[in-house]
């Protein structure tokens, strides 16, 4: 399951069945949060091949596999992408004549393997019937595409007793539809491990969240408490999603879990809340794939010349950005017309802040008496409009609306979101 | 293009749940119960430590003197705090001064008010299309405006700063959200 988080999570489409973005149904009550220590704090480690159950997947070919899946996920021709098992290709599974869209992605990467398998149905066709079933047959529990687009998979909400059970459902979907419809024999499966892209049981900032309803990403900042009820949340950026909005994470494969709703926005400082319910005071570091985490110890607030590590889940770990000014005010448009937050400015020009990393964390490294605190800083808010396509970790596209990056960014005080909405960071 | 072939279809699967699933289960996620090991080969390189002194008694100067409208910012040079400020210092610093005992802090004195001109920039802001960000420099000698457009215009220098009651430096630019798809 731990390759499975990492590989497999290139097959991500996502289908709306009531709205954007599916959710688990996991069954059963949920268990009490993980006492602190039940998570080590970070080390640099060995190499991790050796747990591996499948030889690891090569850079390049994973950052392919991402960038696919993300830009053709709303193409009604494209199924899913596949990494195969003996790591020696890329399988995107497409209906009819790859667009020119398609090819320019993969030319993209010339040294990478990749073929092309022609879906026997059109997705967008077996997304529209996924949706039809789901809304008017009240046995089923979960339903999506088999990612080679051949039919459709479908768990019901109890599992059938017997073979011929399965069976009676699988034809009376299949006439239903005109579809094949194969009905798996159990529920949902357990979500796979947890890393910075997969955050389904964790809940830490700097992993990648989704909006449900508009499939929009963004980044979790920095687990916090509400000041009376000390209920456990999670802070991120307001401009990610209005109230009500709900933040899902993708397990890898093939589903989206929810984290929960913002709960309350504060547009001075562009920070939001997440009613996540349960979050832990660590944050997902090193690279925006990673499986590593650190804890959060406390919070401080933004000065000129302190050095900001940024965290986010598309760039991933970028320190070395200092905060030229603050008290700033700028504009995002929306409700967002005068957010007050500070400018940070990479001391060797690197790109540090892109596309995808809104709401992720900015913390500061310092030393004390008892060792190294990482103090929570700010939350990602915006780079300038001119920001190039250069970027670390998720690839940069030069294209219109395509990800950009910059060596500058702005963030915001989460001392002063905190304050402002009623919470505290709690410190691991 | 030789590298792309074209066959036939397997495959696993890709699935959804649907809404009803999800409202009967929501919540129902497992949480982790069990210790993890840190697996990823990357060396991690983050900051060399800033100094936890200085850093806290920075963060606490920014929490007391914020809102104080002759408060501008907090700055850390070569291992000492500089508060740009407004004015002659008052009681509230020499508190300050006070608390951090072997912290050395000295004064810039701003020549705009802070408080009120970022007030005032809010306002503008939010009213006038054209700009897009503002900050008081760090010295608080002049207020930079960014704009869309017009960065050039001398007339419009000159009507934001008697707007704000301190020079005005016009840049051209914006900012956009840092969302992801």
């Amino acid at each position: 399951m731990r390759w499975r988080s990492t590989a497999v999570g290139v097959t991500a489409i996502a289908l709306s069945l009531g709205g954007g973005l599916a959710a688990n149904a996991a069954d059963g009550p949920a268990e009490a949060p993980p006492p602190a220590d039940a998570l080590a704090s970070i080390q640099p480690s060995s190499s991790g091949i050796e747990l591996l159950t499948l030889p690891p997947v090569s850079e390049e070919m994973s950052e392919l596999a991402s960038e696919l899946s993300g830009k053709h996920t709303d193409d009604p021709n494209f199924a899913s992408v596949e990494v195969t098992r003996k790591r020696d290709r890329i399988i995107v599974y497409w209906h009819g004549a790859p667009s020119r869209e398609l090819l320019d992605t993969i030319e993209s990467r010339p040294l990478v393997p990749i073929e092309i398998r022609p879906t026997q149905l059109a997705p967008s066709m077996l997304k529209g019937k996924a949706a039809s079933l789901a809304h008017k047959d009240a046995t089923v529990g979960s339903i999506g595409l088999k990612h080679d687009g051949s039919g459709l998979l479908v768990t019901l909400k109890e599992s059938p007793e017997n073979g011929w059970e399965k069976a009676a459902a699988s034809s009376r979907f299949s006439t239903s539809l005109g579809v094949p419809v194969e009905v798996a024999s159990d529920a949902a499966p357990v979500p796979a491990a947890n890393a910075r892209q997969f955050d389904v049981n964790y809940h830490l900032g700097g992993a990648r969240i989704y909006d449900r309803g508009s499939g929009g990403a963004c980044t979790s900042g920095f687990a916090v408490r509400q000041n009376i009820t000390s209920r456990e949340a999670m802070m991120f950026a307001a401009h990610c999603g209005p109230v009500g909005s709900q933040w899902s994470v993708y397990d890898g494969g093939p589903h989206y879990y929810i984290w929960g709703a913002v709960a309350a926005r504060d547009t001075y400082h562009d920070g939001a809340i997440i009613d996540s319910g349960w979050s832990q005071p660590y944050s997902w570091t090193a690279a925006w794939n990673s499986y590593v985490y650190t804890p959060i110890n406390g919070s401080a607030y933004p000065y000129v010349g302190q050095e900001i590590c940024y965290s986010g889940s598309f760039s991933g770990l970028k320190c070395g950005n200092i905060v030229q000014q603050v008290d700033v005010g700028y504009e995002l448009g929306g409700d967002l017309t005068d957010i007050k937050g500070f400018r940070t400015q990479h001391s060797n020009g690197e790109p540090a802040v892109g596309n995808g990393d809104s709401g992720g964390p900015g913390y500061q490294i310092v030393s004390s008496a008892n060792g190294l605190k990482r103090n929570a800083v700010g939350i990602i808010s915006a780079i300038p409009r001119e920001s190039g396509s250069s970027c670390q970790g998720v690839p940069g596209n030069s294209a219109p609306g395509g990800r950009k990056c910059s060596s500058t960014a702005y963030a915001t005080s989460v001392s002063s979101i905190a304050a402002s909405l009623g919470y505290y960071i709690p410190v691991w | 293009m030789n590298r792309m072939t074209f066959l036939g279809s397997t495959g696993a699967l890709l699935m959804l749940i649907s809404g009803a699933a999800l409202t009967a289960c929501d919540g129902g996620v497992q949480h982790y119960a069990g210790p993890v090991r840190v697996t990823d080969p990357v060396q991690i390189t983050e900051a060399a430590p800033q100094d936890g002194a200085l850093s806290s008694a920075a963060s606490l100067i920014t929490k007391e003197l914020s809102g104080d409208p002759k408060f501008g910012s907090v700055a850390l040079e070569q291992g000492k705090l500089v508060i740009m400020w407004h004015g002659p210092e008052n009681d509230r610093i020499a508190l300050l001064r006070d608390q951090l005992p072997g912290v050395d802090i000295s004064i810039r004195s701003a020549a705009c008010v802070p408080g009120t001109v970022m007030d005032r920039a809010g306002t503008l802001l939010t009213e006038d299309a054209r700009v897009r960000v503002v900050g008081m420099a760090n010295d608080g000698s002049h207020v930079v405006v960014t704009v869309s457009e017009g960065a050039d215009s001398s007339a419009l220098a000159a009507a934001y700063e008697a707007r704000l009651g301190c020079p005005v430096r016009l840049e051209t630019g914006g900012v956009v959200p840092a969302t992801g798809k």
